[in-house]
C-alpha cells in the first residue's frame, strides 16, 4: 500500500498539497467563530449534489418545467426530500453570507493584504443571489413567475441598456421557453462555473494570508487538521440540521413536507400574491418609496451604491476612523434591510386582500395537485388542466356575467361582495331540491329580488293559492315527490340521487295534480311544458310558461343563456348572454353550476367506489 | 500540539513519542469525531440525490389500479385492425398498436406505442409478431420477395413465419403475440415488448 502511495506522491506530490490543506497554522487555537466560511462551502456542495439530481428530473419548457417540478415533488420517491434540501440550502446560504460579510468586516478582515480576497467575496455573493434569482423562475410556478417577472422588468429599467437588456436574459419579449432554457442555463451551467472558480481563488488567496486571527495570543496555535475541521464539521452538521428541519416544517403546519410548489405558470391569471423569496423582500419594500421615474433610484442606485461602497471598503479602512465607518455602514445597512423586511412584511400581514389572495394561491395549488392525480398532464401542460377547471373559472365568468343581477350564496360567486343588490335571484343552490320547494311553495319570497312584479305572476298566484295544501303534513311526502321528480330532470351528479319511487310518484302529481290530501289548484302541465327524461312521449307541450323539460339540466342551463326567451316566452326578464360569452366560458359557468367536476373533498370516497 | 502534527509525515494518525497520552487521545477523538461528522455530512446530499436517481429501479404499480390502459381489454389484449386488411397470400401486414402512453408526467391517449407484423398463416390462423427485433429492438423490415423480415441494423433475418436462420445474430425468433378475433373480424392482440439480447422472451414492464 505504501508504496503504491509513494509512487503517485512522486507522479503528483499530492502528500505536499494535502499536507498543506490540512495543516495550516491557525495561531491562537481552533475557534467556533472561524466556522462560516466552510459551512457556505459546505452549502455550494450540498446545492451543486443535490442541484445535479434534480438536474436529472428536471424539464426546462414552459410545458414541461412545472410539470416535472411536481413529478419530482409528488412521484419520485425521496424527490420532495431532494429539493426541500435545494430549496431550504438556498435560504440558508444567504443566511450564511450574510454572517460571513458581517464577521469580516467586523473583524477588519477585508484590510491590508486582504483587500483582494473581499472583492472575491463581494463577488461570489452576487453570484450566490443570481443562482436565487435564477432558481427561483425554475419552477414556473405562479409564485416564481410573477416574482421573476418583477425582477426582469426591473432590469429592463437599467439606464441604456435596460430593454436590450431584459430581451436578451427573457429570451425575447414574452416569458416563455426561451426564458428557462436561458435561466436554467445560468443557474445550472454559468453562476456555478464562476462560483467554483471564485470559491478556488477565493481559498487560495485566503491560504495565502492566513486566517485573521481572533486574538492571536489567548491561545496556543494549532493546526486546521483535526481541531479546526471537527468544529467546521458540527458547524455544517448544524446547518444541515437545520435544513431538514426547515423542509419537515410544512408537517407541523398540516401541509406536505418540502418547498412550497404553486400552481403552474398562467400568464392570464391575476396572481396577487407575488412576492420575492423573503431575502430579496427588503428590495421589493424599497421600490414602493421611490414612485414614478425615480423607480430607477430604489432599483438602481441605491442598492448599486451599496455594493460599490463595500467594493471600496479596503481604502476608506485604511484610514483612522475609517473601519469604525465601514463597520456602521454596514450595520445600518443590515439595520436597514431588516427594518425594510419587517415594513414588508408587517405591511402584508395587515392587508386581508394580500392575505385573501395567499390563501386563494394555496387552494388553487391544492386544486391542481389534485387534479393532476386525477387526469394526469396532456402535452398542453398542467395549466390546462386548472384553465378548464369548471371549479376554478366557473365562479369566475359567474361573477363576470352574472353578478350583475345575480348573487351566489350572497356573494358574486368568486366570494367577493356584490356591487349593486342584486335583482335576480340568488342561484347558490339552483336546481337543488331546496331551490325546488321554496321555488314551489313560497314563489314570491323565492323570486322577491325580481323587479316588475315577476313575484306576483300567474305562479306567484298559484304558490300562494296552494301554499297551504303544500305544507299540510299529510302531503309533505307528496311535495318531496314532486321536488324530486323536477330535480330527476336535470340528471345531476353532484347532488344526493333521486329516488326512482319518489320520482315515479312526482311525476303522476305533476301531470295530474293530486296530493295525498286534497289536489292542486292547477296542475303543472296546465302551463308548462314537459317532457320528462326516459319518455317518450311530452306530457304537454305547446303551451305558455317556462319550459321544465331538463329543468336545470346543462342543456337547460345553456339555452337559458343563450336566449332566455325560449325558456320564460313574454314573462323572460333575462337579458341573452350568449354572444357575450365565448363557448369555453358557456362550458365552464354550465358544468360548475351543475356541480359537474372533480368534487374537492370527496375524492377519497370516489376512488373507493371505482 | 502544533508542531506534533506537523512533525508527522504524511497527515496520517500516527503521532510523535513524546507527546503525553492525554493529547493523543484528544486527538484521536477530535480526528474520528472530524471524519465521522465530515463523512456524515456529505454522505447526506448523495443519499437523498441517489434515492431519487435510482427510481426507475424500484417497481411500483402504476397511478390507477385495476384500470386498464386505453383499448386493452383486462386479459391485455387490444383491437389492432380487420382480418379483412390482411393480405389474402400470406404475406403479413403491419399494424399501430395505439393506446395510452405514460411518458414520467405526461398522459397522452391514442398514440403509437408499438408496431406488429399480422399475417393469415396456411390454416387461417392470424399470426403476430412484435416488430421490434428480438437482437437490439431496431424495427424489422418485411421484403416481399424474399418471403422474409429482415433487421435495418445488423441483419438478423427471420422467416415469414419468424423462425431465424443460422447466421442471424438474433439469440431468439421474433417475438410472436397471442392473438384471437372478437366480433367475426376485428384482430385483437396481446401486445407485449421483450427485453433485447436475450434467447428467453422476458417481458419489459
Amino acid at each position: 500500500m505504501n508504496s503504491i502511495l509513494n509512487w503517485l506522491d512522486d507522479r503528483t506530490g499530492y502528500k505536499a498539497l494535502l499536507h498543506e490543506t490540512l495543516y495550516e497554522r491557525v495561531p491562537g487555537g481552533a475557534r467556533w467563530r472561524y466556522v462560516w466560511g466552510s459551512t457556505l462551502v459546505f452549502a455550494f456542495f450540498v446545492q451543486a449534489v443535490t442541484g445535479f439530481f434534480l438536474w436529472a428530473a428536471y424539464s426546462p419548457n414552459a410545458q414541461g418545467a412545472w410539470e416535472s417540478v411536481h413529478h419530482i415533488q409528488y412521484d419520485l420517491q425521496g424527490g420532495w426530500l431532494l429539493r426541500g434540501l435545494h430549496h431550504f440550502m438556498a435560504q440558508a446560504m444567504v443566511v450564511l453570507l450574510a454572517l460571513h460579510l458581517m464577521q469580516v468586516v467586523i473583524d477588519g478582515a477585508y484590510r491590508a493584504p486582504r483587500e483582494i480576497n473581499f472583492w472575491i467575496g463581494l463577488i461570489l455573493m452576487q453570484i450566490v443571489l443570481g443562482l436565487s434569482l435564477t432558481g427561483y423562475l425554475l419552477p414556473w410556478d405562479q409564485k416564481g413567475y410573477w416574482a421573476t417577472k418583477v425582477a426582469t422588468n426591473i432590469m429592463g429599467i437599467t439606464p441604456g441598456i435596460g430593454p436590450q437588456l431584459q430581451r436578451l436574459v427573457i429570451g425575447g419579449a414574452d416569458y416563455g421557453h426561451h426564458t428557462l432554457t436561458r435561466f436554467f442555463a445560468i443557474h445550472a451551467g454559468l453562476l456555478p462555473a464562476l462560483l467554483i472558480g471564485f470559491v478556488a481563488l477565493h481559498i487560495y488567496v485566503f491560504r495565502r494570508h492566513g486566517i485573521t486571527a481572533h486574538k492571536p495570543d489567548s491561545g496556543e496555535d494549532t493546526t486546521f487538521w483535526p481541531d479546526q475541521v471537527l468544529r467546521d464539521a458540527v458547524a455544517c452538521l448544524a446547518v444541515l440540521a437545520v435544513v431538514i428541519f426547515l423542509v419537515y416544517l410544512p408537517t407541523f403546519q398540516g401541509h406536505a413536507p418540502g418547498a412550497h410548489l404553486s400552481a403552474p405558470a398562467d400568464p392570464a391569471e391575476q396572481y396577487s400574491a407575488a412576492r420575492p423569496e423573503w431575502y430579496f423582500l427588503f428590495l421589493f419594500q424599497l421600490l414602493k418609496y421611490f414612485p414614478g421615474e425615480t423607480e430607477v433610484i430604489g432599483s438602481h442606485v441605491l442598492p448599486g451604491g451599496v455594493i460599490l461602497f463595500m467594493f471600496l471598503m479596503p481604502f476608506v479602512g485604511r484610514w483612522k476612523l475609517g473601519h469604525v465607518f465601514n463597520v456602521l455602514f454596514l450595520l445600518i445597512v443590515m439595520l436597514g434591510a431588516i427594518g425594510l423586511t419587517a415594513a414588508a412584511v408587517i405591511e402584508d400581514r395587515g392587508k386581508p386582500e394580500f392575505i385573501a389572495a395567499q390563501e386563494e394561491a394555496e387552494r388553487v395549488a391544492e386544486r391542481t395537485h389534485q387534479l393532476v392525480e386525477e387526469y394526469g398532464i396532456t402535452t398542453a401542460g398542467a395549466v390546462d388542466l386548472v384553465r378548464n377547471d369548471p371549479m376554478l373559472h366557473g365562479p369566475k365568468v359567474f361573477a363576470k356575467h352574472c353578478a350583475v343581477c345575480h348573487s351566489y350564496d350572497g356573494t358574486d360567486g368568486t366570494g367577493k361582495e356584490l356591487a349593486e343588490k342584486p335583482t335576480a335571484p340568488d342561484l347558490g343552490n339552483f336546481g337543488s331540491r331546496e331551490w325546488m320547494r321554496s321555488l314551489l311553495v313560497n314563489f314570491q319570497e323565492h323570486f322577491k329580488n325580481v323587479e316588475e312584479g315577476f313575484a306576483e305572476g300567474e305562479m306567484g298566484e298559484w304558490s300562494t293559492d296552494n301554499r297551504e295544501v303544500m305544507e299540510d303534513e299529510s302531503n309533505a311526502e307528496s311535495v318531496k315527490a314532486l321536488v324530486e321528480f323536477i330535480v330527476a330532470q336535470a340528471e345531476r351528479k353532484d347532488l344526493p340521487e333521486t329516488d326512482p319511487e319518489l320520482v315515479t310518484l312526482g311525476r303522476d302529481i305533476f301531470e295530474f295534480a293530486e296530493l295525498a290530501n286534497g289536489e292542486f289548484s292547477l296542475s303543472c302541465v296546465d302551463c308548462h311544458n314537459m317532457h320528462a327524461v326516459g319518455e317518450e312521449e311530452p306530457i304537454s307541450e305547446d303551451l305558455h310558461a317556462p319550459l321544465l323539460t331538463g329543468y336545470g339540466s346543462a342543456k337547460w342551463i345553456r339555452q337559458m343563456i343563450i336566449d332566455p326567451d325560449t325558456h320564460y316566452g313574454e314573462t323572460n326578464l333575462m337579458p341573452a348572454l350568449g354572444e357575450k360569452m365565448t363557448e369555453q366560458e358557456m362550458d365552464l359557468l354550465v358544468k360548475w353550476m351543475m356541480g359537474d367536476y372533480l368534487q374537492p373533498d370527496k375524492k377519497d370516497e370516489s376512488d373507493n367506489a371505482e | 500540539m502544533g508542531h506534533e502534527q506537523e512533525s508527522t509525515d504524511s497527515g496520517s494518525k500516527s503521532e510523535s513519542h513524546d507527546s503525553s497520552l492525554g493529547e493523543n487521545r484528544r486527538g484521536f477523538f477530535a480526528q474520528t469525531a472530524a471524519i465521522l461528522i465530515g463523512g456524515v455530512v456529505t454522505v447526506v446530499p448523495f443519499l437523498a440525490g441517489l434515492y431519487v436517481f435510482l427510481d426507475p429501479l424500484r417497481k411500483r404499480n402504476q397511478a390507477k389500479s385495476g384500470e386498464e390502459p386505453g383499448g386493452f381489454d383486462s386479459e391485455g389484449y387490444i383491437k389492432v385492425g380487420s382480418i379483412d386488411s390482411l393480405p389474402a397470400d400470406g404475406s403479413p401486414a403491419i399494424f399501430r398498436i395505439v393506446s395510452d402512453d405514460v411518458d414520467a408526467w405526461t398522459v397522452s391517449g391514442n398514440q403509437p406505442i408499438g408496431k406488429v407484423y399480422i399475417r393469415k398463416a396456411d390454416d387461417d390462423e392470424i399470426v403476430a409478431f412484435n416488430a421490434s427485433c428480438p437482437h437490439a429492438g431496431c424495427d424489422v423490415d418485411y421484403r416481399p420477395s424474399e418471403r422474409e423480415f429482415l433487421c435495418p441494423c445488423h441483419n438478423s433475418d427471420f422467416s415469414i413465419d419468424g423462425g431465424r436462420s443460422a447466421d442471424s445474430p438474433s439469440a431468439r425468433d421474433l417475438d410472436q403475440l397471442p392473438t384471437t378475433v372478437k366480433n367475426d373480424s376485428e384482430i385483437w392482440v396481446k401486445f407485449q415488448n421483450f427485453r433485447t439480447g436475450t434467447a428467453e422472451q422476458i417481458p419489459t414492464v
